[in-house]
């Protein structure tokens, strides 16, 4: 049977990891390439880098980050952040991506995410979407890292981005990230229902349950960051949780 | 020496040397058919649709060189749509003919029985005697990310006639499909990434290059 997967989500900022509370409040968390290899050690079925690097001069560091990653770990490597074009994930996927998440500019430019699809194929495609909950308990789409909401309702993007040709669906609940008060099970549920592809959530684990309901409402994938990152737990507890949980894993 | 085949789609050549890198082996990447033709032992890898591999490879006369190979007992292992192309005929697009060494068709998983396609993760591998399952565990996970697969027990028996050594490994995704091809003798196939599939699969990955 196919396994449930934990990917470690490392935030690189010009070549270093970083990690915050609710989008904001940076702090210094490590050297990606070492903080990868360290969890491809223990099990890790993925590995996510999301360049949040703000100026595309300093992007260089960035590549070289990846191309240094991908010699090291074998299993696959997810990157996002900045990905306004087809070259842009062109230049990520030769220097050793597997799959290329787009954010902001899919919003801005949708067509980004059948670019994407056509060109390297679906599985490649990876839309990442940031929500936070109106008070009418619908979900807003927000952009920039999270500081622009968009007005746009994230029931109708996740439709819209499988429409597209998007392969996974990268959902953060903002109002979570970095809170370790557990994923956004509400949105998350209702998106694994939604499309036949693979959600991943994100946003807000905080315990080795949090991330056990997760998986038991449908999602595919879990990603975490504070909870590896911090020590608060570790690959292998996480995996012995499922296990124990009868949620497939490796 | 291993020869990777590069039929320009672009995909995982570079994963896959690299993982080849890490285990230590000698490799040279090439698209030119008459040093494939005269090759060691060769990796042919493959991501994208089989209509367009097909294509490529036609264009480039890899054809010819991979089944003069092959038939050379040239050891061979192909690689997800590697692995695809060396059946009949393929679904992805237009029907289109493979490089017809194994019998059979690849098709689409059902969308009435997958909820979710591609398969995409960590699955096992259910089988024995592949040399390259070498001290590898049954219940190792390999990494699999494809929409099309050679479907259990579609074409078994005109299988087991052409290839009568033959060890086929399978993998259950709602259907179940040939995830590994052994022919007894050169020939090897993994539907999975092995250059993706963590330790385990840099071990297969050694398996071959021992071999």
């Amino acid at each position: 049977m196919l396994c449930k997967r934990i990917i470690p989500c490392l935030d690189v900022d010009k070549g270093r990891v970083v990690k915050g509370t609710n989008f904001v409040d940076i702090k210094d968390a490590g050297d990606p390439i070492e903080l990868a290899h360290k969890y491809y050690q223990e099990g890790a079925d993925e590995i996510c880098f999301l360049d949040i690097t703000a100026s595309s001069e300093a992007r260089k560091a960035t590549y070289e980050v990846i191309e240094a990653t991908a010699k090291k770990i074998f299993i696959p490597l997810t990157v996002g952040g900045g990905v306004s074009s087809v070259d842009d994930a062109a230049r990520l996927l030769q220097a050793g991506a597997d799959k290329v998440a787009v954010n902001s500019s899919a919003i801005k430019n949708p067509d980004l995410i059948s670019q994407i699809a056509n060109s390297f194929g679906s599985q490649c495609a990876v839309v990442a979407i940031d929500v936070k909950k109106n008070p009418d308990n619908s979900w807003q789409v927000y952009v920039k890292g999270g500081r622009e909401a968009t007005g746009i309702d994230a029931i109708e993007w996740i439709k819209r981005a499988y429409d597209l040709g998007a392969g996974e669906i990268l959902l953060t609940s903002m109002d979570r990230d970095g809170t370790k008060t557990g994923y956004d099970l509400e949105i998350n549920s209702l998106a694994a229902k939604l499309v036949p592809i693979p959600i991943i959530a994100s946003g807000g684990a905080g315990s080795l349950q949090d991330i056990v309901d997760a998986f038991k409402v449908g999602v595919d994938a879990a990603l975490l960051a504070s909870l590896l990152h911090y020590q608060i737990t570790s690959i292998k507890e996480i995996k012995d949780a499922m296990r124990a949980n009868l949620i497939e894993t490796r | 020496m291993i020869t990777v085949i590069d039929y320009k789609t672009g995909g995982n050549l570079f994963s896959v040397c690299n993982s080849l890198e890490a285990i230590g082996a000698d490799i040279v990447i090439s698209s030119n058919p008459e040093q494939i033709e005269q090759a060691e032992k060769i990796i042919f890898p493959g991501v994208g649709s089989f209509e367009k591999a097909m294509q490529e490879i036609k264009s480039l006369g890899l054809d010819h060189a991979i089944k003069k190979s092959i038939a050379r007992k040239t050891k061979f292992l192909g690689i997800c749509v590697g692995m695809q192309v060396l059946f009949e005929c393929g679904h992805e697009g237009t029907i289109s003919k493979g490089l017809e060494i194994i019998p059979g068709q690849i098709e689409k998983f059902d969308e009435k029985i997958c909820p979710k396609i591609p398969h995409m993760g960590w699955n096992t591998v259910k089988g024995n005697a592949s040399p390259l399952f070498k001290d590898i565990s049954p219940e190792e996970h390999f990494y699999f990310v494809h929409s099309f697969a050679a479907k259990v027990p579609n074409e078994l028996e005109n299988i087991n006639k052409k290839f009568p050594k033959s060890n086929i490994y399978s993998t259950e995704y709602f259907e179940k499909f040939i995830s590994h091809f052994w022919d007894g003798e050169n020939l090897f196939a993994c539907q999975f990434h092995p250059e993706k599939s963590g330790e385990a699969g840099l071990k297969l990955l050694k398996n071959f290059i021992n071999l």
